[in-house]
């Protein structure tokens, strides 16, 4: 008795190029039949489903422009020579966020700032940002961060004594886990 | 040596220039030469992006950031595949990015969106719209690869190769992702 068809021979003869001995178990298999049956009607399914809306015509009139600015935009974010903490106020309050975040994870629960963090302290939070080599992790610390909004953003870099768990408080529970286990990895690797 | 480099002409029209031609004046300094790959490309990059966050918006800054990256990375293109398939890799993995960051949008039930209009029959017309939105918040509950297998193949009608080179995976292992997402809709669409 030969073996069932695989995840592999299954997408084969979806498409019409499993080989004639696998074809011939195929045949004469109802099990296999009928995983590949069901495999064609979602298949069948899916691509019905495939329609998508068409942007506006204006859309694509303004996309190069839109990349334009993009492209200038990171450019002058990454421009060799400038200060970390140049570029636009939301950068600015990204970077800073993120730096509170880390002294946040580093020093909690002994101590909440409840005044304006001061300047050397997130240049050394900075620092160890800067610090972050790996690129798609940083990217991922930007994107979370970025989503907030500037006033809550803010509100981290002033904190009031619940400034920090509030701000923590605007990322999803996955988002939070994520985002911790990141920051404990680095700082773990920077005590090492 | 010294390194020539041509001359930027007002008559300089790369808008019939294949692909590789493209990139190499690019790389040269013609910046035009990326505004035609943009313009080329923008509706496949777009249209896969939409496809992974179903909602313009998000597709339109994804679509937007992969130009971004291609922009600093065709320095580094060697040229082994196709600049589509290329930029089907950046836009993959610009979506993979986002989909570890973000959940995935639930798509309204906006079935006049997106109505199927070969039948002229109401009836079949909005139930057929009701489906296919079904099918799609299905979709966008799968795994973030096994999606991206999934609209790659049937969307893109890329080849499992094609799709291995985009995901850095072997060909076998696109073939299992895809056999797996289409068996998690099976259930999906059950349930």
């Amino acid at each position: 008795m030969t073996h069932h068809l695989s995840a592999q021979e299954q997408i084969e003869a979806l498409e019409g190029v499993l080989v004639a001995a696998r074809q011939r178990h195929l045949e004469g298999c109802a099990a296999c039949a009928g995983e590949a049956a069901a495999l064609r009607t979602v298949w069948g399914d899916v691509r019905e489903a495939g329609g998508i809306p068409d942007p506006s015509p204006l859309f694509w009139d303004h996309f190069q422009a839109r990349v334009h600015s993009a492209i200038a935009e990171d450019a002058a974010r990454t421009a060799v020579g400038s200060p970390w903490w140049q570029g636009s106020v939301r950068s600015f309050l990204v970077v800073g966020a993120a730096a509170l975040v880390v002294i946040a994870v580093a020093i909690a629960p002994r101590v909440v700032p409840s005044v304006a963090v001061p300047d050397d302290t997130l240049a050394s939070a900075a620092s160890e940002i800067d610090a972050l080599t790996d690129q798609v992790q940083w990217q991922f610390m930007v994107d979370v961060l970025g989503s907030l909004e500037t006033d809550a953003v803010q509100s981290v870099l002033v904190p009031s004594a619940r400034g920090v768990d509030a701000a923590f408080e605007t990322l999803s529970g996955q988002e939070r886990a994520t985002f911790l286990r990141l920051l404990e990895a680095e700082l773990s690797a920077g005590s090492e | 040596m010294p390194v020539v480099t041509p001359a930027r002409t007002s008559g300089d029209d790369y808008t019939a220039a294949d692909d590789r031609t493209l990139i190499e004046a690019f790389r040269a300094g013609h910046r035009e030469a990326f505004d035609v790959i943009v313009s080329r490309h923008q509706r496949q990059v777009y249209q896969v992006c939409y496809r992974f966050v179903r909602n313009h918006e998000d597709a339109a800054d994804l679509a937007q950031d992969v130009f971004v990256r291609a922009f600093k990375g065709l320095k580094n293109f060697k040229g082994d595949s196709a600049l589509s398939t290329w930029l089907y890799r950046v836009g993959v993995n610009a979506c993979l990015n986002r989909a570890a960051v973000k959940r995935p949008l639930t798509e309204p039930l906006e079935p006049s969106r997106h109505v199927d209009d070969r039948s002229d029959d109401p009836f079949h017309v909005v139930a057929r719209g009701e489906k296919a939105a079904v099918v799609r918040r299905a979709i966008a509950q799968l795994p973030p690869k096994q999606r991206a297998t999934l609209l790659l193949r049937v969307y893109q009608d890329l080849s499992h190769e094609e799709i291995a080179g985009i995901l850095g995976s072997s060909v076998g292992a696109v073939k299992a992702n895809f056999f797996h997402a289409l068996g998690n809709l099976k259930r999906l669409l059950q349930s």
